[in-house]
């Protein structure tokens, strides 16, 4: 598999960007025209589909057109996104609806559901990232593969996962300032390496277009390592969310 | 199959045991044999096994455990029926007979010299007319100085005797052991004819050992006992799997009687393949096992295969045709009917969806040579390397047992470019997955009877496999159906597409072939059903088995009413005559057919 490309809007591809990923994933969101009317397959002949969907968010477009739209806790500071209050359990119940919609909207035939956001249930919620996932598997017909961004710790308890994304943790900008950081790299780490054994697909997205300045020994070591284990990286400094763009 | 949590044992309803040791068994309709498995070990065999133990609440049945000691494991792992009175342990190893094997001189035997170089002369006798192909003077001493309950001396302290040895020297002359490793291979097989020849056994009707080796032995010599009746069921050829696992050969080389006398040099199937030479040792444990397994064949009064080319295999290690049937395995459809839902589903999507659809393949076994990961992954690639990209391979299964294979088929995934079309799963409850493939790949080059491949035609998954064991009995030749009247109502055809073990071209053109015809998959994934439906069903093996056990004079009143739902040739009837093995598989549809009713 050679690419990844993470769509956030509802225009069909260019030639650069086909050219760059003739084999890899492709997540798009359930209203993309790719999903809802077919010819996925068309365009993107050997790619695997992906449909995103996150536990802990309303898509703001959608959100102010709702008539009854589920608790949320206000909106990010980062992406002016509404926050879901997953202390409420409709606004769980409401999620798990969504993503299951979403993996029908092309008729189940999209590989699998992409998980965005995960590690915002994580540490303190992780009953929650596993309720979601787990309703979802049952409550869709067939068993949609999971490509989830980040959530280290669920990785070992998904069976069906086809593939990861470490946002934020591209080899050449990881570096630790502290004790506490070096022991968290460790850990994500050894989770990468676990998927990797499994044959679990690793794609990398950074937001810094430079590589990380200077550095420790023991940061080289660590990016070494990564970039070892790493299938693609996105390098995608100032996204805007509906420009195509894939892996390098 | 399963891996882990095994989807042929129940889920527990009550907390597993252990038995407590008795002093002594009431007498049972069935005594079955076995060694190291049900119901302490979860397996294929001890799948069977629970199914025949459930599917006779009628009868008193008897497990006979034969574990190496008392140390091996002795919790139950399956919720054992009622009708089970007991479960007997039976050990083999020497430490667990100390005193009633290791510490016992000549004297013991309480012959004098003369006595004692007369029994000397009867054992080498008996070892001289078994190697001619009659056992009757080995069972004349087992009733004389074995059975405890006829003997008028003891066998065992005369192979301490300097007259045995002198003897043995000679007759052994030529195996090339030292005189100390002569003494000690000789002990060694005493000591295990001695663990589960020289006990009073329960009684029973029938003893129903599995596979040959020391459960058959037991049962042969309980059957003498009480003059009852052995059946012997080979799931596999067990001296034929013993040696080649012991020469660390590939394991479907054939095996044939005289092979411990005529072998002497041969290539291992190790991941580096090396040529290597019989060594003294080796041979003396193929003569054991092959020589043991004789002892069972000729005993037996029913000899049960799995599938037809077993029955033609077993000829050559001295197998006997002439009492030897089929009786297949058995599955539960209902067990699967959540995971055919999931199924039947996931083909309601995708039909019509052409190229627009990721094919998920299954590969359900140990991740270790013989099950040919490796000749799968090699087709695979070739099949990247034609643009067929529209696929996904699960490999589920445990990767403990040879982990440098399992290192080897993840790197060889890296090397022929399958990064990202492979998974490695791991142990999984397959019960639960295998409703969410298309078809289950099974690349092996050597098989019994797999009940992962029961279970996958049960779901509807077309099978690819290899013509190895009984897999075209079980994926290709036609099925008849027949109605009450016995009159044919039509043929299920096969299941799958069979292709020669190591034939990777064969396999990447046969699941692209799959890949390419919805047709083909729709109608393979029927017959899948209906095979299990019309012939390898639960209720089909079970009945066969009562009607064995019944011909055997264990008739319980409730079964006199029974309907064999497949015809088998017992009770006075010619037995099968065994067919001539079709010299091109792939002409199957005009091979022989099964019957079901």
């Amino acid at each position: 598999m050679s690419g990844v490309s993470i769509y956030f809007g509802v225009e069909h591809p260019g030639e650069p960007v086909l050219a760059r990923i003739d084999r890899g994933d492709v997540v798009l969101e359930p209203f993309h025209p790719l999903v809802r009317d077919g010819g996925f397959a068309d365009v993107f002949p050997d790619c695997r589909r992906y449909v995103y969907v996150n536990p802990t968010t309303v898509d703001p477009w959608l959100y102010d057109r709702m008539t009854d739209p589920p608790p949320i806790t206000g909106r990010d500071e980062r992406w002016d996104l509404p926050r879901l209050d997953l202390d409420r359990p409709e606004a769980l119940d409401w999620a798990i609806e969504q993503a299951v919609a979403a993996f029908a909207a092309d008729g189940g035939r999209s590989t699998g559901l992409f998980v965005d956001d995960l590690d915002r249930l994580l540490p303190e919620r992780p009953e929650l990232a596993i309720e979601y996932l787990a309703r979802v598997g049952e409550a869709t017909p067939v068993e949609p593969r999971w490509f989830l961004n980040r959530g280290f710790a669920l990785w070992p308890l998904v069976e069906a996962l086809d593939a990861v994304l470490l946002e934020d943790l591209a080899p050449d900008v990881v570096g630790f300032r502290s004790v506490d950081e070096s022991r968290w790299m460790d850990e994500v780490l050894a989770a990468v390496r676990g998927v990797r054994a499994r044959g679990v697909r690793v794609h990398a997205l950074s937001y810094a277009d430079q590589p990380r300045p200077g550095g420790t020994a023991a940061d080289r070591r660590v990016q070494t390592e990564l970039a070892g284990l790493i299938d693609t990286v996105t390098t995608d400094a100032d996204r805007p969310l509906n420009v195509w763009r894939t892996s390098r | 199959m399963t891996y882990g949590s095994p989807a042929h044992a129940r889920e527990a309803k009550r907390p597993k045991r252990s038995r407590p040791a008795r002093a002594s068994y009431e007498p049972v309709d069935v005594a079955i044999v076995c060694e190291s498995t049900y119901p302490y070990l979860t397996g294929g065999l001890s799948a069977v096994v629970h199914q025949i133990a459930e599917a006779n609440p009628n009868r008193r049945i008897g497990i006979i455990h034969i574990a190496w000691d008392s140390d091996s494991p002795m919790v139950e792992k399956y919720d054992v029926p009622p009708q089970v009175a007991w479960v007997m342990p039976v050990y083999q190893s020497m430490r667990e007979h100390r005193r009633d094997f290791l510490d016992l001189r000549p004297r013991d035997a309480r012959l004098g010299r003369k006595a004692t170089a007369a029994v000397v002369e009867r054992l080498f006798d008996a070892l001289d007319a078994h190697l001619a192909g009659d056992d009757a003077g080995l069972w004349s001493l087992y009733d004389d100085g074995i059975n405890p309950l006829t003997r008028s001396f003891r066998l065992w302290p005369v192979i301490s005797s300097a007259a045995f040895m002198t003897r043995a020297r000679g007759y052994f002359a030529r195996a090339g052991l030292s005189f100390t490793a002569m003494f000690w291979e000789l002990r060694e097989f005493f000591s295990l004819a001695f663990a589960v020849t020289d006990l009073v056994l329960p009684k029973a009707t029938v003893y129903h050992a599995h596979t040959t080796g020391a459960a058959a032995l037991l049962a042969a010599t309980a059957a003498r006992q009480h003059g009852t009746h052995f059946l012997l069921t080979e799931h596999n050829l067990y001296a034929r799997d013993t040696i080649n696992h012991l020469l660390e050969r590939s394991m479907d080389t054939p095996v044939t009687r005289d092979e411990w006398r005529t072998l002497d040099h041969y290539r291992t199937s190790a991941m580096v393949p090396e040529d290597a030479r019989v060594t003294p040792r080796q041979r003396a444990w193929m003569a054991w096992w092959a020589q043991t397994g004789l002892v069972a064949y000729r005993s037996a009064d029913l000899i049960t295969y799995l599938y037809p080319d077993a029955i033609e295999e077993a000829v050559g290690l001295g197998g006997a045709p002439d009492k030897s049937v089929v009786l297949a395995n058995g599955v539960t459809p209902s067990d699967f009917d959540d995971a055919r839902a999931v199924f039947d589903a996931r083909r309601v999507q995708t039909r019509g969806a052409g190229e627009d659809r990721i094919w998920r393949l299954a590969y359900a076994a140990r991740v270790v040579p013989i099950k040919g990961l490796l000749d799968l992954l090699t087709a695979l690639a070739q099949l990247v390397s034609e643009g067929v990209t529209n696929w996904e391979l699960d490999v589920m299964g445990p990767d403990e047992e040879m982990p440098e294979y399992a290192a080897l088929c993840r790197s060889a995934c890296h090397e022929l470019g399958l990064d990202g079309y492979v998974k490695f799963f791991g142990s999984v409850n397959l019960r639960e997955r295998f409703g969410n493939y298309d078809a289950l790949v099974l690349p092996s080059h050597n098989e019994g009877q797999p009940i992962v491949v029961l279970e996958a035609m049960t779901i509807g998954l077309p099978t690819i496999g290899t013509y190895v064991g009984g897999m075209k009995q079980l994926v290709e030749d036609p099925i008849v159906v027949e109605d009450a009247h016995a009159a044919p109502t039509g043929v299920v055809d096969s299941c799958g597409l069979l292709v020669h073990a190591h034939d990777v071209d064969g396999m990447a053109q046969a699941i692209k072939r799959l890949m390419a015809d919805e047709f083909l998959f729709d109608r393979l994934s029927e017959n899948a059903r209906a095979r299990v439906d019309h012939y390898f069903h639960i209720d089909t093996a079970m009945a066969l088995y009562r009607a064995v056990y019944r011909r055997f004079g264990s008739v319980p009143e409730a079964e006199f009413l029974e309907t064999l739902p497949v015809p088998l040739p017992l009770s006075g009837q010619p037995l099968p005559a065994v067919r001539t093995p079709s010299a091109e598989p792939a002409s199957a549809p005009d091979g022989p057919t099964r019957r079901a009713a």
